[in-house]
């Protein structure tokens, strides 16, 4: 075989691994930012919601609100705080440990929202509620923000 | 002994205390026509299945336990005649929650008739 025929083979050879090498290089790049962009969405929709959930359920607690804004606030609430989970579940689940925490500070801001006359006829005003719903949520946000920060690069 | 499906023969969304002003599917109506009134026909085990429900609220929880309680039933009573069952991650959260609810309303009572006497 001509000496030329060998050395343009290897060329080729080189070319297509280098070209295979670079484009396995560029998945796992993009995929480590689209895995890094998705934790960052996770994380700005669990927040919001706390957010959303603390505003509404405070002002459920806070004033004596008409039955149908009341519904409405009930069924959002419960609404949230199925979405959180299932979030939280999402956002941090390789973290069996993390995930347990983040369970048992939501159930802590359930308790507080929807104990005492929550989703009755005869709802009364209930200040210490507001307190211990604004204080649950804000350490399930702490939690949440501070797993989120520890979660290791993610891999492709 | 007799298990309750809570979802499917009583309500898959249970919410509110009292029955009827607060709904269908509320605690007292739950307590009072699956546990009670079968309890008054034979005082035997019942198993409370929860699965299948995708949330329970703190009231509904109160009014069906904690008013067990109020209504004379004994810790003895509830420890050998309710089993309450929960499945997955989050089982043992809303377990322990119901346990914490039976041991208020235990304390209170005891707290009133301290108060009375």
């Amino acid at each position: 075989v001509p000496e030329f025929v060998v050395t343009a083979a290897a060329a080729f050879v080189g070319a297509v691994l280098g070209a295979l090498a670079k484009q396995i290089f560029d998945y796992t790049a993009a995929s480590r930012t689209q895995k890094a962009a998705r934790r960052d969405i996770w994380e700005h929709m669990i927040v919001q919601a706390i957010d959303e959930l603390a505003e509404c359920t405070c002002l459920y607690w806070s004033s004596i609100v008409d039955d149908g804004e009341a519904a409405k606030i009930e069924g959002r609430a419960r609404g949230i705080m199925i979405a959180i989970e299932g979030a939280n579940d999402d956002l941090f689940k390789e973290r069996v440990e993390v995930k347990r925490l983040c369970d048992s500070s939501l159930h802590a801001v359930r308790r507080a929202i929807t104990g005492g006359t929550f989703e009755c006829a005869e709802r009364q005003q209930d200040l210490d509620r507001v307190r211990e719903i604004q204080t649950a949520c804000a350490e399930l946000k702490r939690l949440i923000q501070g797993e989120r920060a520890k979660l290791p690069l993610p891999l492709a | 002994m007799r298990e309750i499906d809570v979802a499917k023969e009583f309500s898959a969304r249970p919410a509110g205390r009292y029955h009827p002003k607060d709904g269908d599917a509320t605690g007292q109506r739950f307590r009072e026509q699956f546990l009670i009134d079968f309890w008054k026909r034979k005082p035997e085990k019942i198993v409370v299945n929860l699965d299948g429900l995708r949330f329970l609220t703190s009231s509904f929880l109160e009014e069906v336990f904690g008013g067990l309680v109020r209504q004379g039933y004994s810790k003895e009573f509830l420890d050998e005649n309710l089993e309450v069952k929960l499945s997955g991650d989050r089982g043992p959260i809303y377990l322990g929650e119901i346990k914490e609810i039976i041991d208020a309303a235990l304390k209170h009572k005891v707290a009133e008739k301290d108060r009375i006497a």
